[in-house]
């Protein structure tokens, strides 16, 4: 049985945020409006995190790309009370929209806040429906989403896999932002086993989980950046 | 004497505790009522929830005679039964590489040809609905697994005429049942997305 | 039997939840369905080219049912090899537009009041044809001038071609320049701007280059800096030289920090170390440099060379005073420089839009000739441009000859570049009489938003009786215009789409339509082709193309023809394509010229990595063969000048603050929404840049100590004022930013509309020997709006 997680080397990320839009548009995330915005209701499964130190000309900028971390032992699924969010046999946290009563506890578990509440209906015009992608939800109000590690893009590997009869390869199945990356910063596949990247970059030196104290167990790892 | 007529001031005060009780009765009943409504209305609308509109169709299109008659397979007319999420229903195309001209006795099929000599676009419409927050392909099922599309359909082929509802009421736990038996997968993830 | 109040209330939650599921239901979760009812989720992939940036990333876009839904990398692009920036990802919310255009337009009010009657393609285009037809019968065809924006490529080939045929020298560029081209043209005689073998190289050193923003292509850099071309090169170390702590400054291994301006001063300064160190390389000063050493000119004069002009006045301490680098980082800067095998120099706008532009552009650019990485793997090199079949000969009948041999409305230009082309030609036109330019047509250009001058374009604007604008949007320019004729998007036609100036090799990208075009949309390519069949004669038989498509097709076979390169290929196929060419073999994978063409669209393009960096031509075509330190051209203009001028020698300028303006404005272009064209694509409004909490609204960043002086805390709304005007924008506090200045971005929009751009303040100076503007040299003060 696979378990699903990510590395991301913070000495490749340059910021740029292709993750980010890459992710908007796999998983149909509307955007809300300005004002919206500034109190703090836009989505972003992924998101560009930054961490600033110094002063000019000293500074110092890290660029965290955070995704949902897919905890092993997910504090968010504990406290649900409709069992809406829950942890698959391989290692990824679900969303069940259908389930979901919106009472945003799991929001509020999460020690890392990936989880994001829809105050609103979508707004998306006749137009720009054209663009949504068929194998994704278009979450309503009032229900709480997040990143799935794009699981739509597992199903659908694992059936072009079945139709060629074969294994499922690592490429088969990349998150939208793993496979979009410029330079290369994110690499994804099954922890657990020893052909895929991840298996090996998780034991590097320079990796490390985010507060590991916690006891969550996340599934995604980072690379610190070198010296 | 109406004995629910309670709080009237004609009433002696005292400890009349059958008065009491009498007044916390008309409540009950009062809250009994009032909650027989709502289930009533609650019952009637998951019933109706469940009870899908009949599906009206341009021609009365008989399933048996092009399947068990003709031997035509479900994939002449349903093209994308194996590479698509949905199966797919017929064009007016589809109909016009036999019916352009007259087939067999029927007034039905003589209707269909009229109706492609008019250029009518002989519209079919969905039977079979899963809710929406329900992510289910034909390819997997069908081009992949192989299932027979009775399973989920039921006789549909050996009908005559097309019926007003899917015949087969198919159910989370329809779907869980055969996962189950066929080894499937019972993940939340893999249909709700 | 009685109910409790639990189960009462259960009762209602039930009924609730049925009547909430049902009202629901079919709504929000209903994405698969179209007006049939339901769709068969058909999938397919193609690949194409994403024509939003210079750039030219390769693309996949997924198209299920016959919608774009995701635009991916291509992995075969060998520049861009899988990746795609944000901006190109949100490709798909251009494509999707709920503002564009339905269809071709025609004003029925005022100019710019926003009455439109909807025309059919055939009448507006007959409009144009009949005003084009009357300007050639009149002998006024040089009252047509084209205002477009980067094109390079076929578009720009074709747009060249009517214009010579009609009769017409008024091409007018609204593309960014960067004055590198100038600088390559004087030292090393080649009219071209220089590529740069980033993912070679061991160090690349970049003074102000925005490398990951608004580069030629941020996806070549993003590439070598993340080491995408494992197992072939390493990963580079990047030094970033900046006046702001940018986004590329800030992911660099050392960003080292500098006053606005002072960039050329800091290059000589290391050029200083390398001289006294003995850390150039000699052999090639020696056999490829002219003017390193003192020399005589033509008249017999004995002049200072370049190694007694820098040791003379770049003297460690002094350049640290100057520039406000350290003394210990000045010389390690220039170890790492000579010990790095082979490393680059990267030149960006912050060194050449200074009112000593070219002066300091050469002088950065002399670090390169120093250090002898000139063709040479990993470092600079020049670029071939893919050997394409031209155009037919243009057919010029009487009337092309007389109106092609008249002055440009723009003027002859700067002694040594184009400089700003649309600015001085909007000048002209506005400074003319009306009509002198009688029709304009805007091709991917927005002035009125990206100007910085767009009171001038308004001026100018209301001379030209007839504008016809291209834009699929109805930006500010288009709304000045007579007659819209709306492009179709990058994914809905055929364009070439070559690698930019910036990437050594050659990559030509094809860009073709992966979607049905939008009903309403022409082609801007497939118009000017009817217009010319249209007009017929020499118009007719200077485009005798079918279509784009046939045209890009027909050029093609210049390709097949060529006996080198390949379609577009993977990883494999690239490094044996490389190792083959490097050994002089070439294979045919193709017997015929449709197989050819039918593999080069389904791959996305044609490439060929291999670079003679053997042939002394990539060093230098001038006279001589060497690179010249002290160009005679340059050295001659200086001296009619009069002001004293040398190279290396007057770098930099004297600058004082005006009274009440004590704050230096630093413009800067930002990756995401480049060139006041967006506001288009929502999901980029969101974050725009490096703060996460920077959403929708534009910003300028100030020091905090600054901040704090002012009395303006962050997220205050502010007026951004200069001698030339002033906008509106949110302050955002950054120690990134030193104190004495403000970081303005460029490209912005409120979401109001209201347009935020910092160049309509800059005080209009610039260098008159290319024409440039100078980005640096404006101060502002900050007020509470």
């Amino acid at each position: 049985m696979p378990r699903w997680g990510m590395v991301i080397d913070l000495d490749r990320c340059t910021g740029c945020a292709a993750c980010e839009v890459a992710c908007k548009s796999e998983n149909n995330i509307p955007t809300v409006s300005a004002e919206q915005a500034d109190m703090g209701r836009a989505l972003s499964w992924m998101k560009v995190e930054t961490e600033l130190e110094g002063e000019f000309p000293e500074t110092r900028l890290l660029f965290f790309p955070r995704p949902c971390l897919h905890c092993d032992n997910p504090p968010c699924i504990k406290v649900c009370p409709v069992r809406a969010t829950y942890i698959d046999e391989e290692g990824i946290v679900g969303q069940i929209y259908a389930r979901c009563i919106g009472c945003r506890y799991c929001a509020n578990a999460c020690p890392y806040t990936v989880k994001y509440f829809n105050w609103y209906d979508p707004e998306w015009s006749e137009s720009e429906r054209q663009h949504l992608n068929p194998d994704v939800s278009v979450r309503p109000k009032g229900v709480i989403e997040k990143c799935t590690f794009c699981h739509h893009r597992l199903q659908k590997a694992r059936e072009d896999a079945a139709a060629e009869g074969r294994e499922l390869r690592e490429e088969d199945y990349q998150p939208a932002c793993a496979e979009i990356c410029p330079a290369g910063a994110i690499t994804f596949g099954d922890l657990d086993n020893p052909n895929h990247r991840v298996h090996e970059l998780k034991e590097d030196p320079r990796a490390f989980r985010v507060m590991e104290d916690l006891g969550t167990e996340p599934k995604v790892y980072y690379l610190r950046p070198r010296e | 004497m109406d004995r629910t007529g309670s709080g009237s001031p004609s009433e002696p005060p005292g400890p009349d505790v059958s008065g009491r009780a009498g007044a916390l009765t008309f409540r009950r009943w009062h809250l009994v009522f009032v909650g027989l409504v709502i289930v009533v209305v609650a019952v009637s609308s998951l019933l109706l929830a469940q009870r899908v509109p009949a599906v009206p169709q341009p021609v009365e299109f008989n399933h048996q005679k092009h399947t068990e008659q003709l031997g035509l397979n479900c994939e002449f007319c349903h093209k994308y039964v194996t590479a698509g999420a949905h199966a797919g229903l017929p064009d007016v195309r589809t109909c016009s590489m036999c019916h352009s001209r007259r087939q067999g006795t029927s007034e039905e099929a003589a209707r269909v040809t009229e109706l492609i000599e008019q250029g009518d676009s002989l519209r079919f419409n969905k039977l079979f609905r899963l809710p929406d927050h329900v992510f289910y392909t034909h390819r997997r099922h069908v081009g992949i697994a192989e299932l027979e599309c009775q399973n989920c359909h039921g006789a549909i082929a050996s009908t005559k005429r097309p019926p007003k509802r899917a015949l087969v009421n198919v159910t989370m736990d329809f779907c869980m049942d055969c996962h189950r038996e066929q080894g499937a997968t019972l993940d939340c993830n893999a249909c709700h997305r | 039997m009685s109910p409790t109040r639990r189960e009462f209330l259960g009762t209602l939650g039930a009924a609730g939840a049925v009547i909430a599921l049902r009202g629901t239901q079919g709504v929000y979760w209903a994405t698969e369905e179209d007006d049939r009812g339901w769709a068969p989720g058909i999938e397919s992939r193609h690949k194409s080219a994403c024509l939003i940036c210079p750039a030219r990333c390769g693309i996949e876009g997924r198209i299920v049912d016959g919608r774009l839904v995701r635009i991916q990398g291509s992995t075969l692009h060998p520049m861009s090899r899988g990746g795609v920036c944000p901006h190109g990802v949100a490709g798909v919310q251009m494509l999707y537009h709920p503002e564009r255009l339905a269809g071709p337009l025609i004003r029925t009010g005022d100019r710019g009041a926003g009455e439109w009657r909807e025309a059919s393609g055939d009448e507006a285009l007959g409009m144009v044809v009949d005003r084009l037809q009357s300007l050639r019968t009149a002998g006024r065809s040089d009252a047509l001038a084209v205002l477009a924006g980067y094109c390079a490529g076929t578009m720009n080939d074709l747009w060249n071609q009517f214009l010579t045929a009609f009769g017409s020298p008024n091409y007018v560029s609204d593309a960014s320049e960067d004055g590198s081209e100038a600088v390559m043209s004087l030292m090393h005689g080649i009219s071209r701007r220089p590529s740069y073998d980033l993912e070679r190289s061991e160090l690349v050193v970049s003074f102000g280059a925005p490398l990951f923003e608004s580069w030629w292509s941020p996806l070549q850099a993003y590439v070598a800096y993340g080491g995408v071309s494992d197992g072939e090169f390493g990963r580079p170390r990047l030094v970033q030289v900046d006046t702001r702590f940018s986004r590329t400054a800030s992911q660099a291994q050392e960003w080292v920090g500098i006053r606005p301006g002072t960039h050329a001063v800091l290059a000589l300064g290391l050029a200083y170390v390398l001289i006294r160190d003995e850390l150039y390389d000699a052999d090639f000063v020696a056999k490829h440099v002219s003017g390193f050493e003192n020399y005589t000119d033509e008249q017999g004069r004995v002049r200072e060379g370049y190694r007694s002009v820098v040791m003379r006045g770049y003297r460690t301490e002094e350049v640290s005073a100057i520039t406000g680098v350290p003394v210990e980082r000045i010389t390690s800067l220039a170890r790492a420089l000579a010990e790095a095998q082979p490393a680059t120099v990267v030149c960006g706008n912050d060194v050449t839009l200074s009112p000593q532009g070219l002066l300091a552009g050469m002088a950065v650019h002399s670090l390169n000739v120093l250090l002898g990485n000139i063709n040479r793997p990993g470092g600079i090199l020049f670029g071939e441009d893919p050997p394409l079949l031209p155009l037919v000969e243009p057919t010029l009948d009487e009337t092309a000859r007389a109106g092609s041999a008249r002055t440009p409305a723009a003027g002859e230009g700067h002694p040594f570049g184009a400089g700003n082309q649309a600015l001085r030609f909007a000048e002209a036109v506005a400074a003319g009489d009306e009509g002198d330019v009688d029709t304009l047509f805007v091709y991917f250009a927005n002035p009125l938003s990206s100007s910085s001058r767009p009171a001038v374009w308004e001026r100018a604007l209301e001379k030209v009786p007839f504008i016809v604008s291209f834009s699929p949007f109805l930006d500010e320019t288009t709304r000045y215009a007579d007659l819209i004729l709306p492009d179709l998007t990058a994914y809905e036609r055929w364009q070439d789409a070559p690698a930019p100036s910036s990437y050594p090799y050659m990559a030509w990208g094809l860009a073709r339509p992966v979607v049905e075009p939008h009903a309403g949309g022409t082609s801007t390519g497939e118009a000017i082709l009817s217009v010319a069949q249209r007009l017929g004669g020499s118009l007719a038989q200077s485009l005798p193309y079918e279509s784009i498509e046939a045209l890009l097709q027909e050029r093609a076979r210049g390709l097949f023809g060529a006996r080198r390169g390949m379609t577009f290929g993977n990883e494999f196929e690239r490094r044996h394509l490389r190792q083959m060419e490097e050994r002089g073999w070439w294979l045919p994978e193709h017997s015929d010229f449709d197989s050819f063409w039918s593999e080069l669209v389904d791959r996305g393009g044609w490439t060929d990595l291999f670079h003679d960096n053997t042939d002394p031509a990539g060093i230098s075509s001038r006279g001589d063969g060497r690179i010249a330190l002290f160009p005679e051209r340059l050295v001659a203009a200086l001296e009619a000048e009069g002001r004293g001028r040398r190279p290396y020698v007057t770098i930099i300028d004297e600058e004082v603050a005006p009274e009440g303006y004590p704050l230096r404005l630093i413009p800067y272009r930002v990756s995401k929404l480049d060139s006041g064209s967006l506001a288009l694509e929502r999901w980029l409004a969101e974050q725009p840049t490096i703060f996460p909490d920077v959403q929708w609204v534009p910003w300028v960043e100030v020091n905090p100590e600054t901040s704090h002086e002012l009395g303006l805390g962050d997220g205050t709304m502010v007026w951004v004022v200069s001698e030339r005007g002033r906008y509106r924008a949110r302050l955002k506090v950054f120690p990134g930013t030193a104190r004495e200045n403000v970081c303005a971005p460029y490209g912005l929009r409120h979401p109001n509309g209201e347009v935020a751009n910092p160049l309509r303040l800059l005080d209009g100076s610039g260098d008159p020997l290319t024409g440039l503007p100078a980005w640096f040299t404006t101060f502002v003060r900050l007020e509470r709006a």
